[in-house]
């Protein structure tokens, strides 16, 4: 159990944002004591919710002035663990900064507070013919802030690119309260360095986004969508590799393999992917319609000549969620199965995925495991999920083991640890695999300027310092 | 001891020599061409222990207007050359800093790939170059900026440290993205040594629409409507002052006699010869106006032509504003002078201005228009001992407190670059 608050911070903490709105209650922490990786729980001391800029920068001014760490928090839909609240930390959460304050169709910018909901910001863009590109999956529920704490993807990234290619300008609240705007539509991109590039992916190490501004893209004409079914993954990779030598730029290619479809057809979510194949493989182009079926079409003929059984092609709009409906509930599928499920998140080179699928079932069997591979193929990042029950004390050292072994696989042929899931407090162990200690110290030193006490989300992403003798 | 005489005894001999080309007037000390990224190091740690300044440089487009302060040498990368790995299927390539872009497009372009990058001058530019400068061309509009599409770099830090950043994958979030802090840092923090970069697949067909008036005010409108269009091209350009027409003799430059050139406004579209022709016909419709189209060689040579605009001339001045203000600052550049050369960028809210005898008053007219519509400038060219000085623009705020701190975690010494302010 954490010590609570010393009495007169909270009473200030209360002043400054209402009673409601700082939360000491144990059973109301409860709700904040892990995130979409439910193998850590941590209560956190208190749970703050400013609502504006100036009030989030109170928070952090009092805290500060403590010496208490702080976590900055969005919808708490992160597979890492970053927004757990290690070393006694006060969560600040973003539920109640959920305003959109402007929108520039003009500009194609938009400004808003760090607790709107993805798709929130897409649905306010659409009557201007716009829209906001990543899509991370949980983007029904995940925050702008947090999309910005993570750098999150998404399946559309192989054509549109991650978030931070959409964040054009932030103001950030330091560890001290003190406000800086970075960056801005309008300013010069070349002058300087690039903050906004820096802060996006910093998991709320370095300070907390209190205002964020995003680019918009003009809404896409048309879309095609095909579902190629093979007889392995293997099969489905080498229709990705062909797709790409034939010079096509889908804007997603996703593949789901036979356990997840497995899963999915005996779930509520059943999509009709036929049950004995090996993989599916969910194409997707965007653009202007007179160039899609083309397009459509050589991705099809790349899908047959790599092995597939049958090129699904859908119709209409019914069609199209029909196709996604296994991708998109694969997650949610999978996690019926058993009473645990464990999110992997890395990425290799393209070319490598049929050798790493391979290695990934043989780690699998080794370690007597059920993976479900579903990875968003055309960028090579991979999401093992591994299947298992938190309270089997020998099966949880399993999925460790087999993680780890899964990690180093992924590093040794050129990839790394994590592609969109962020480091948090899960894979500070493996940040050793891909870098050296003094790209490790370099980025301790980055943060040291930004957070030079160290409150800002302590005991994530970074391994803990060698301690020298 | 000399830096010429110090690095002469850490280098072969014909990878230093005495002096070199000035930057904003001062004279290098001297130049080296080290040829191995164990060499960068060497020239660092000597420049850290002794106390000389170092000035990392590719092909030298873009070495600014300011002067560095002190005894300095140019690190030359043009020295580290080469491909190191490249797979089409990957889409993804890693040279050394000092290969230039047009040494990348022969490579990647039997493959059907290029690098979508169009900075002015970009086949002589250097890979790592592009990576100090992060320079934006007008094809950004559409692909993004390379700090987009650099998925990593190494970097020797100003006290000789190597580091490795990001990845060679697509999507990498392990770790604090260093990478976008150095790129675009201008070699303040670090010489880049190698970079990975991501490609993409060479599109199969491709137009140039032009519209023509007699200035440029007249085609604001349409450039406006054309970055609020449901398409994008995958670039727009509205240039003045270009004498070059495409297709004639480019020698008649005797502003004298020939008639003032008309201004452009120049589309780039490109894609599946189909989407070309629905995408031209849907810009076309959206502007309300009718374009020329130009195809092949001809709308090579004006794409290009146009890149390069406003490049050349003892002043160039460059302008950022929100996109819907770039009539204002096309205004304020355009009285610059008679001769003014204008590149603009409707979509990214950017001027280029070159001029060949402005006064100091007027390009900080310019300059302080734009600081007041919230944008910004940067003198990219300039005669030595021609500045600007804008109210406003402070030292001592937070983001330069920062900036600062991270300058001096990378170069502790501050050996890079001395005298140069990145804020």
């Amino acid at each position: 159990m954490t010590e609570p608050l010393a009495p007169t911070l909270e009473r200030r903490l209360v002043e400054l944002v209402g009673r409601d709105h700082v939360i000491t209650e144990a059973d109301r922490l409860l709700v904040y004591e892990s995130d979409g990786l439910s193998a850590y729980r941590w209560p956190p001391r208190a749970v703050v919710l400013p609502a504006t800029t100036e009030e989030a920068a109170g928070v952090l001014r009092l805290l500060h002035g403590e010496g208490v760490p702080v976590v900055p928090r969005g919808a708490g839909t992160g597979l890492s663990g970053g927004a757990l609240a290690a070393e006694g930390a006060v969560i600040v959460g973003t539920a109640r900064m959920n305003r959109i304050l402007a929108l520039d169709p003009e500009n194609r910018v938009a400004r808003l507070q760090p607790g709107v909901q993805n798709t929130r910001l897409t649905d306010a863009a659409r009557p201007y013919g716009l829209y906001y590109a990543p899509d991370p999956s949980s983007q029904t529920a995940c925050t702008i802030g947090g999309n910005v704490a993570e750098n999150s993807g998404g399946p559309h990234c192989l054509k549109y690119g991650v978030t931070t290619r959409y964040i054009s300008g932030l103001t950030l609240a330091l560890a001290d309260g003190e406000l800086v705007k970075i960056g801005g539509a309008g300013t010069d991109p070349e002058a300087g360095y690039d903050l906004v590039g820096l802060v996006v992916g910093s998991e709320g190490c370095f300070a907390m986004a209190v205002e964020v501004e995003v680019r918009l893209l003009p809404l896409p004409e048309a879309v095609r969508t095909l579902l190629g079914i093979f007889a392995s993954v293997a099969d489905a990779a080498r229709a990705v590799t062909a797709i790409i030598r034939e010079g096509l730029l889908p804007a997603a290619m996703e593949i789901i393999d036979q356990n997840t479809i497995r899963a999915v057809e005996a779930s509520v979510y059943a999509a009709g992917y036929p049950t004995d194949a090996g993989a599916a493989l969910v194409v997707e182009f965007d653009g202007t319609d007179a160039g899609l079926d083309a397009d459509a079409r050589r991705a099809e003929a790349c899908c047959l000549s790599a092995g597939a059984r049958e090129v699904r092609r859908a119709r209409n709009a019914g069609e199209r969620l029909a196709l996604w409906q296994g991708r998109k509930k694969a997650f949610g599928a999978m996690g019926r199965v058993a009473p645990d499920l464990l999110v992997q998140d890395a990425t290799v080179p393209r070319t490598k995925l049929p050798e790493v699928l391979e290695r990934i079932g043989e780690i699998a069997k080794r370690y007597d495991l059920t993976i479900g591979n579903v990875f968003h193929a055309g960028d090579g990042n991979l999401h093992p999920n591994v299947l298992f029950d938190r309270r089997n004390t020998d099966e949880r050292e399993r999925v460790e083991a087999a993680s780890k072994e899964i990690m180093a696989l992924c590093v040794e042929v050129g990839g790394t640890i994590t592609g969109e899931h962020g480091v948090g407090v899960d894979k500070r162990k493996y940040m050793k695999l891909v870098y050296g200690p003094d790209e490790i110290d370099a980025m301790r030193d980055v943060k040291a300027v930004f957070d030079p006490r160290g409150l800002f989300n302590p005991g994530k992403v970074l391994p803990d310092a060698e301690v020298s003798a | 001891m000399s830096p010429a005489d110090v690095l002469a005894g850490l280098l072969p001999r014909d990878e230093v020599r005495e002096g070199g080309t000035p930057i904003g007037g001062a004279t290098p000390e001297a130049t080296v061409s080290p040829g191995s990224v164990e060499e960068v190091v060497e020239v660092l740690r000597a420049a850290s222990a002794e106390g000389f300044g170092v000035v990392p440089s590719g092909s030298g487009a873009d070495l600014g207007a300011s002067a560095p302060t002190g005894p300095f040498v140019v690190l030359s990368t043009t020295g580290l050359k080469g491909v190191e790995m490249y797979e089409p299927a990957d889409l993804t390539l890693s040279a050394q800093a000092g290969s230039t872009l047009g040494e990348i497009g022969d490579v990647a372009g039997p493959h059907g790939q290029w690098l979508p990058f169009d900075p002015p001058f970009a086949p002589s530019r250097t890979l790592g170059g592009l990576a100090a400068t992060g320079v934006r061309g007008p094809l950004a509009a559409s692909y993004g900026a390379p700090r987009d599409h650099i998925l990593g770099l190494t970097l020797v830090t100003g006290d000789g440290r190597l580091l490795r950043l990001g990845g060679r994958v697509m999507k990498n979030v392990a770790g604090f993205d260093l990478v976008r802090l150095v790129v675009g840092s201008r070699g303040t923090l670090g010489v880049i040594v190698s970079v990975n970069v991501r490609l993409f697949p060479r599109p199969a067909h491709e137009v140039g629409l032009v519209l023509e008036a007699a200035t440029s005010h007249e085609l604001v409108t349409a450039a406006r409507a054309v970055a609020t269009a449901p398409v994008l091209p995958a670039s727009a350009v509205l240039v003045s002052g270009l004498r070059a027409e495409v297709g004639a003799d480019a020698s008649s430059a005797d502003a004298s006699r020939t008639p003032k050139p008309p201004s452009l406004l120049v589309l780039r579209i490109h894609g599946a010869p189909e989407t070309v022709a629905a995408d031209s016909t849907r810009l076309q419709a959206h502007v309300g106006r009718s374009f020329r189209v130009v195809e092949g060689a001809e709308a090579f040579a004006l794409l290009t032509a146009v890149r390069d605009h406003a490049m050349t001339g003892p002043i160039v001045i460059r302008v950022s504003a929100l996109p819907n203000r770039i009539g204002d600052v096309l205004a304020g550049a355009e009285a610059l002078g008679d001769t003014v050369q204008i590149m603009a960028d409707p979509i990214a809210g950017r001027v280029r201005a070159a001029v060949s005898g402005a006064s100091t008053e007027g390009l900080e007219q310019v300059a302080h228009a734009a600081a007041r519509l919230g944008g910004g400038y940067a003198l990219e060219r300039a005669p030595v001992g021609v500045s600007i000085r804008v109210p406003g623009s402070s030292p001592d705020g937070p983001v330069a407190t920062l900036a600062r701190g991270l300058a001096d975690r990378f170069d502790p010494q501050r050996v890079l670059w001395p005298g140069k302010r990145v804020t």
